[in-house]
């Protein structure tokens, strides 16, 4: 399973990469909303879990990007946003979009570990 | 009927000096000094400008035929009219009847006994009615009814005598008044007879007689029947009229004066329940009124009055209640201190979970002591991440309610406290709570808890001092928490065993910027009060009467269904 890995702290990004790895998932990683685009427009991934906050961008600018590469379901079901700013607009935007959004700390590591490695059926 | 005004006498009162004017038309007002004559039968009613009052005199019934109108236009019989008119009234004059009780003139007129009821009923105009029934000239007569409507009303008032004792009363829409107002005004006669029309609301029976009086402000009507068939002779009709223009100066300051009784009435109840506390003083500085909210107001709360002055020098104060700048300031304080503290914690948030997350990975990743360590750290960031939250969470002035578990929502506040009651042991208990639902209730969760923290700190305090005192060490210190659940509400007791509550202090605790603290502030407890205010709560203050020491406890309701 391929997955992507959007983040811009650079602890929780090696450390989720590795925490992902360790469950027998491909993970790239990259720091920014431009490379986030780039590489979803070269490369097919399982799932895209997204930082909200980006130096550059935010999470939806690029999933409104990968609107070129993919169908409304396939974002709602390979994207999942984390944030630590889970306010009522964050979640209306994207319930718009269809995916989810999970708040930064995870509640439960497990838990948000096993949506960005377990494929759906 | 002829009707005849003496204008202004002078104050010598020189009889040459009366100017007698002969009209039809009664002015509106009478100046000081003049008088309206009314002449009936063998009464004559004299009006002045504050007065009416009645004068029996036979004398007139002999020199002027009243039903001749032309002789009043004969130059002749106009000046001996003059002659005796000015004649009549310097006589009132002289002999002081003017302004005085009208008594004198009525029982000449009426006899003492019904001059008397008379007078009483001119108290009250409803009381009419039954007087007239009671009166010689009218006591085989059966019913009276008077009906008064004031202008502007929507309705009209009657009250109705039909056995001389009882007075019922009942209303009648203004249309309906003024159909029977006109159709009363037009009759030339006033001699009625019910089968001719249908006049509802009217309660007499058979031939009636009817006046109709228009006032001022009011419009009334009179009625009154032997409830037979037999029409009313002249003579009472006579009666009737002499009755008619006795009554209407008295029935038309009695309905003003009503009138404005009522208006008054008002306006002193409106006075007393007012919400505000309010006193009037009258022009001596004399208090004359206090409101029920001046009486019950809080004695403890500062006021600032107004004045405002009233005519004739009265003064009305009001109490209002003084908001201090300190309730804005705080608000304020208590606002920017929740933004700072929410930016922090976000931007706290990030770096803290890459800490978590990335010693839980190297502690999978290890054995033993290497692993134990990562596991402490990880563990300790993820208490920072709760610690941030909490504090972000005790200052975000959120106004809404939601859903509080009980049992880790004081936990929590007094993990905050920490630093404040280091050394001093705490205590806390749950009672009563029989099932796990009860744990979790509905309050505002920013307002308890800035008043449970404001509680744990000043009994940390309290200890505190008496610690710097040698009173007492501090780890003898105690605080002790008591979450019980009752049938309606929860109470929460904060107890220590600090020096307990001077006399002074209650007196005095809840005043703004009292503080027996050297560094206090002295607003804590005004606030907190405050706070549990607006969640329908209470702060109680008392000793601790078994051991040293203070509780404060306050009860929050708890609604019905939560």
């Amino acid at each position: 399973m391929q997955v992507l890995l959007i983040e811009d702290e650079p602890l929780i990004q090696k450390s989720l990469k590795r925490l992902m790895e360790k469950r027998g998932v491909d993970v790239t990683a990259v720091s920014s909303g431009k490379e986030a685009i780039s590489i979803i427009a070269n490369q097919d991934f399982d799932r895209i879990i997204c930082d909200l906050m980006l130096q550059d961008t935010t999470g939806f600018d690029v999933i409104e990007e990968s609107k070129k590469k993919y169908t409304r379901e396939d974002i709602a079901r390979k994207f999942v946003i984390i944030t630590a700013y889970t306010s009522q607009q964050v979640h209306d935007k994207a319930a718009e979009y269809g995916c989810r959004v999970l708040g930064k700390p995870f509640a439960d590591l497990n838990a948000a570990l096993d949506i960005f490695t377990l494929k759906e059926d | 009927m002829r009707f005849f005004c003496a204008t202004k006498l002078d104050e010598n009162l020189q009889k040459s000096h009366i100017n007698v004017v002969v009209t039809e038309s009664k002015p509106l007002k009478l100046a000081p000094g003049e008088y309206w004559l009314e002449f009936n039968q063998d009464i004559v009613l004299v009006s002045t400008e504050q007065n009416s009052f009645l004068i029996k005199s036979s004398n007139f019934s002999k020199w002027l035929d009243l039903n001749e109108p032309a002789l009043i236009h004969s130059s002749n019989s106009a000046n001996r009219l003059q002659k005796t008119i000015k004649r009549f009234v310097t006589t009132i004059v002289d002999a002081k009847l003017v302004g005085s009780v009208k008594n004198d003139a009525l029982i000449t007129f009426l006899g003492r006994d019904d001059a008397r009821e008379l007078e009483r009923s001119w108290r009250s105009p409803h009381m009419l009615p039954r007087v007239v029934l009671n009166l010689k000239d009218f006591h085989d007569y059966e019913t009276c009814q008077l009906f008064v409507h004031e202008r502007g009303r929507a309705i009209a008032e009657s009250w109705t005598c039909t056995n001389k004792k009882d007075i019922s009363f009942s209303k009648t829409s203004t249309n309906n008044f003024n159909k029977i107002f006109s159709y009363i005004k037009k009759s030339k006669s006033k001699l009625f007879d019910q089968s001719q029309s249908m006049l509802s609301d009217v309660y007499v029976v058979g031939n009636f007689l009817a006046k109709e009086f228009s006032f001022q402000n009011h419009s009334a009507l009179i009625f009154l029947s032997r409830n037979g068939f037999l029409p009313p002779g002249e003579d009472e009709l006579k009666s009737f009229n002499s009755l008619a223009t006795m009554i209407s100066p008295f029935l038309d300051r009695l309905l003003t004066q009503e009138q404005a009784g009522e208006k008054l009435n008002q306006l002193m109840l409106l006075m007393e329940t007012i919400p505000i506390p309010l006193q009037v003083l009258d022009n001596n500085e004399v208090l004359i009124f206090e409101n029920i909210a001046f009486k019950t107001r809080d004695e403890s709360i500062e006021y600032s009055t107004r004045n405002i002055e009233l005519d004739s020098g009265y003064k009305l104060t009001l109490h209002e209640e003084k908001v201090h700048s300190f309730d804005i300031d705080h608000h304020r304080r208590v606002s920017l201190l929740g933004e700072l503290l929410n930016t922090l914690q976000h931007e706290l948030n990030n770096p803290l979970f890459g800490l978590n997350l990335g010693s839980l990975d190297m502690s999978s990743e290890n054995k033993g002591e290497v692993a134990d360590t990562f596991h402490d750290i990880s563990h300790n960031s993820a208490r920072c991440q709760t610690i941030i939250k909490n504090f972000s969470n005790l200052y975000s002035h959120s106004k809404s309610d939601s859903t509080i578990e009980i049992k880790d929502f004081v936990s929590e506040i007094f993990i905050l406290t920490k630093s404040e009651i280091r050394g001093i042991k705490t205590s806390i208990s749950f009672n009563g709570f029989n099932s796990i639902e009860n744990f979790r209730f509905k309050t505002n969760p920013t307002t308890l808890s800035q008043v449970i923290f404001n509680l744990i700190i000043n009994a940390g305090q309290a200890i505190k001092g008496q610690v710097q005192q040698d009173k007492m060490k501090l780890s003898d210190g105690l605080i002790r928490m008591d979450v019980t659940k009752l049938e309606n509400s929860i109470l929460f007791e904060i107890t220590d065993n600090g020096p307990g509550l001077k006399d002074e202090f209650f007196k005095n605790a809840f005043k703004p910027f009292y503080t027996t603290k050297s560094q206090g502030t002295g607003l804590g407890l005004t606030i907190s009060r405050g706070l549990l205010e607006s969640i329908g709560s209470n702060l109680i203050t008392k000793n601790n009467s078994e051991e040293a020491g203070a509780i404060f406890s306050f009860e929050l309701p708890i609604p019905s269904n939560s």
